[in-house]
């Protein structure tokens, strides 16, 4: 890590030519990844992340460089060059103020603390759980992977921070075949936490659960196609807002007017059903950090409430677009990456029914109790995702699995079209990529119905 | 930074660690990257970044580590990081001291040193033309050129040095059209080694006619359609499910390829090739990952499944040759698989005949959602598309919110007809490419 004087020095330098904010971001991560196939570890590497990356802005222009080589020499050429790029200038000279804080997210074992052969241990267990499940399960992949990432932020307005960040990871593949088709099923449990993630969450009943969901989906027939109702299960089924509506609501692509939220503040654009929130603050959750990639404090900002659009997720150079202040929501995976507005921790908050009180109510539709992952283009809303596991409802009542179905839509529509709330919000993990990288991001949501998608399947049509 | 006493120096201490045979894998990249903004440059990235990771065989496990520090205090650490992981593997694995020849391939000479004025001048007049040419474009959401170089190095204990370096340069714009509250976009990119390969009115023109023509565009009736998937369509399809053809997956059971071997798994008019000395791809190589010799092969040949995929560690469980195709995306990363540029041959038919041979169906022009609508393991795919409506051969009407869905070893024997609009796509893992193919029928959903 750097010394608060050459950070000063660098910052200076940034700023000689004309620039107006310069931010230098440190990182130095330990990152630790162990696979087992077919029962056996088949790979395990161990490395070390570091870099300094630069940025130079002038109004809303920005300059981003970085380096390996944390030389004062090289830093100090590079941060010159690129002062450079803007004429006229302008010098300042920069006291940084470290910033205090308290760690929402103290972590009690490290991933340094245990060895690679105690890691091993619960890869195994999610291994033979899954392997055991059932004789249609034919492949398991279990995948541990955990970081500790200590960075430091420093900035021409004062910002001084130093964070540590740890997480870990479990996923779990099974994979289920019958007469030459096979079928997956995941589980990805992780959070901002040390390996004391194992002492909180079940590894046999998560593997148990991907196997499940494999050998279910193997059995079941093509989703239908057309339009109809959809619930959509709670946790990782938040992955519908995430997609269709908050990446519409980064300030990314609001400021440019390229979301089709853009101008739409205090605006009516959800059923009132519909409260959203990005809250970076929950202590060891997966997206959850104390500072965001710009030395920021994260917030918990309520992006929708009872259907008003109340805020967007706002990092430093588009909040100088929109002259908006900063949500605390800038963010990027590394220091390869010049931060921009991402969501942390997104959810819809809970409503009055109870998940079976909303299958109850439908009289035909789709029940998407795990969703794989989408995608979405901002400017027009459309969005797409896969359901993982998906059940048919029939009078009130979940009648067969079906697999491959697809849910496509608009965003704005969607939001409108939720007509039924449920009352147990709960969250998930995902990775999230865009303009900055792939960073951890939190998904969640109760359980709630969207009254009309469109499916893709390859079944009949119903 | 002096990175090759560093390499001599982590070499020397593996002499006292337990390592039998150890190597270093040096990666390279330098990239150049602007994005513009409403006539100004908004965003301007130039770096240099290096990354080395170390392999080390104890009792035929191999450690990994890497590392993108590179102070000398460290080796201590790289090594016993790789020494810890070699202990915990089950699956063996070798270090190579080389094959017996290498195809003789000289570097490109791209343009990552041209002056820069000069490629921030060419994106100024393309978004200037851009406005220009509709008043309907509401904005460009994406307006970037950039330049990539990277080098791979390899050094290891049996004597093995090889290095090669390749550059590309792109240029990716995205623009928003908005006629009437109604809302389209539309992206359009094209590789280069030479700014004179940038043909500024088509390249604007493309864009934009994309973009408009939606105007209008609702679902269609679900059903089963012949299908036209436009070039680029189906270089993302490949690239999707190039995974399949790797015998890492298919002896793991996780590949549709399993069991098929010279088998017709595709339509007669179908030849896949993996090409790592095709002159236009950006995976151009003399050597893979592991430092075995490059090759090119017809992975599918006349719809025949010729070959997997491998590598040293595969190739020897099925008691073949390499095919010269381990691959790590960088330092970070374990030796896997990949193709190098996998390109689906081109056929002879223009758009024209193509489209000739629908009465009613569909023309794919994008899809999305390929990262989590399609498995590779099961092969079924489910997309969110948009294109046009062909009726007796002609373009009717723009369609969109609308999934395509099948099963990409279907898609294979499906594909009757392929096109003469050959392109290769943006870079990944592997770099991959195709033309425009008809496709017998596929399942629409819409209302
Ligand atoms: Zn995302």
């Amino acid at each position: 890590m750097l010394s608060k004087s050459l950070l000063e020095n660098i910052i200076d330098t940034a700023l000689s030519e004309g620039g107006d904010f310069a931010e230098i971001f440190v990182e130095d991560k330990i990152t630790n990844s162990i696979n087992l196939i077919n029962g056996k570890i088949d790979s395990a590497n161990t490395g070390n992340d570091y870099g300094v990356g630069i940025r130079v802005i002038k109004d809303t222009n920005e300059i981003y460089v970085y380096t390996n080589d944390d030389q004062k020499d090289n830093l100090l050429k590079l941060a010159k060059k690129a002062a450079g790029m803007f004429k006229k200038a302008d010098l300042k000279s920069s006291r940084l103020r470290f910033a205090d804080y308290d760690n929402l997210h103290p972590v009690k074992i490290y991933p340094a603390d245990l060895n690679q052969t105690e890691k091993v241990e619960f890869i195994r267990r999610a291994y033979l759980t899954a392997d055991q499940y059932d004789e249609l399960i034919t492949q398991v992949v279990v995948g541990l992977s955990d970081y500790t990432q200590n960075v430091q932020i420093a900035n021409s307005n004062g910002v001084f921070v130093e964070d540590e960040r740890s997480r870990v990871r479990l996923g779990i593949q099974a994979v289920a075949s019958l007469e030459g088709e096979k079928q997956t099923g995941f589980q990805g449990p992780g959070a901002h936490m040390g390996f004391e993630l194992f002492d909180q969450i079940d590894i046999t009943k998560r593997a148990e659960d991907a196997a499940r969901m494999a050998v279910t989906m193997i059995k079941a027939g093509h989703a239908p196609q057309g339009k109809m109702p959809v619930i959509i299960d709670n946790k990782f089924g938040g992955v519908i807002f995430h997609e269709a509506c908050g990446h519409g609501l980064e300030a990314t692509s609001v400021a440019k007017n390229n979301s089709v939220f853009s101008n739409k503040l205090k605006e009516k654009i959800a059923s009132e059903k519909v409260t959203a929130i990005d809250d970076g603050t929950i202590a060891h959750q997966w997206g959850s950090q104390n500072f965001d990639d710009e030395g920021h404090k994260t917030q918990r900002n309520v992006l929708i409430e009872r259907g008003i659009l109340k805020n967007y997720m706002i990092d430093f150079i588009n909040g100088r677009r929109l002259n908006m202040k900063s949500t605390g929501s800038g963010r990027r995976e590394s220091y390869r990456y010049a931060p921009t507005s991402r969501m942390t921790n997104t959810f819809i908050d809970n409503g009055e029914y109870s998940r079976e009180e909303i299958i109850a109510a439908t009289e035909f539709g789709l029940y998407a109790k795990h969703m794989g992952g989408g995608s979405v283009n901002p400017a027009t809303g459309d969005f797409n995702f896969n359901v993982r596991e998906g059940y048919i409802i029939k009078n009130g009542q979940i009648e067969k699995p079906v697999r491959g179905a697809t849910l496509i839509g608009k965003g704005a529509d969607i939001l409108k079209k939720i007509d039924m709330v449920a009352n147990n919000l709960d969250l998930a993990e995902g990775m999230c990529g865009s303009i900055s990288g792939s960073v951890p991001a939190g998904v969640g949501q109760p359980t709630l119905r969207v009254s009309e998608l469109t499916v893709g399947g390859r079944g009949e049509k119903e | 930074m002096n990175l090759d006493n560093f390499i001599k120096n982590i070499l020397k201490k593996t002499e006292d660690k337990n390592f039998s045979e150890s190597e270093i894998y040096l990666n390279k990249s330098q990239n150049f990257e602007v994005r513009l903004y409403q006539g100004e440059v908004d965003y301007y990235e130039e770096n240099e970044e290096y990354g080395l990771a170390f392999r080390g065989e104890i009792n035929n496990k191999m450690g990994y580590s890497y590392t993108e520090k590179f102070s000398d205090e460290l080796i201590d650490d790289i090594l016993t990081r790789a020494e810890n992981n070699a202990n915990i593997m089950d699956e063996e694995e070798k270090i190579f001291s080389g094959s017996k020849s290498y195809k003789e391939l000289s570097e490109t000479k791209g343009i990552y040193s041209l002056d820069r004025t000069k490629k921030i001048d060419l994106l100024k007049k393309l978004e200037k033309k851009i406005f220009e040419y509709d008043d309907r474009v509401r904005s460009i959401n994406y307006c970037i050129y950039a330049d990539e170089k990277s080098g791979e190095e390899i050094v290891n204990s049996k004597d093995l040095n090889l290095n090669f370096k390749n550059d590309i340069s792109y240029i990716y714009i995205s623009v928003v059209v908005e006629d009437e509250g109604e809302v389209h976009t539309s992206s359009h990119y094209k590789l280069f080694r030479d700014l004179d390969e940038v043909d500024p009115d088509q390249f604007v023109k493309k864009i934009i006619e994309d973009a408009v023509r939606q105007f209008g565009a609702a679902d269609i009736k679900s059903g089963q359609y012949p299908v036209i998937l436009r070039n680029e369509v189906f270089i993302d399809m490949l690239s999707t499910f190039s995974s399949t053809f790797s015998a890492e997956n298919v002896q793991k059971g996780l590949s549709l390829f399993e069991g098929k071997m010279n088998e017709q798994v595709a339509n007669k008019v179908v030849n896949i090739v993996d090409d790592p000395f095709y002159a236009k791809g950006y995976r151009r190589t003399p050597f893979d990952s592991e430092g075995a010799a490059s090759k090119y092969k017809e992975v599918i040949k006349k719809g025949k499944l010729t070959t997997y995929l491998h590598n040293l560690k595969t190739a020897k469980k099925s008691s073949v040759q390499t095919t010269g195709n381990a691959y790590r995306s960088n330092h970070k990363s374990k030796i896997s698989i990949s193709p190098t540029n996998m390109y689906l041959k081109k056929g002879e038919a223009d758009f024209t005949k193509l489209k000739n041979q629908i009465e009613k169906g569909l023309l794919v022009e994008n899809v999305q959602g390929l990262h989590s609508g399609a498995n590779q393991v099961s092969g079924d795919f489910s997309l969110s598309a948009r294109g046009f409506f062909i009726e007796n051969g002609d373009i009717a009407k723009p369609v969109e919110q609308i999934t395509i869905s099948g099963n990409f070893l279907k898609l294979l024997k499906d594909i009757i007809l392929i096109g003469n609009d050959f392109k290769m796509g943006l870079p990944g893992s592997g770099h991959f490419g195709s033309a425009s193919i008809l496709v017998k029928n596929l399942d629409i959903s819409g209302s």
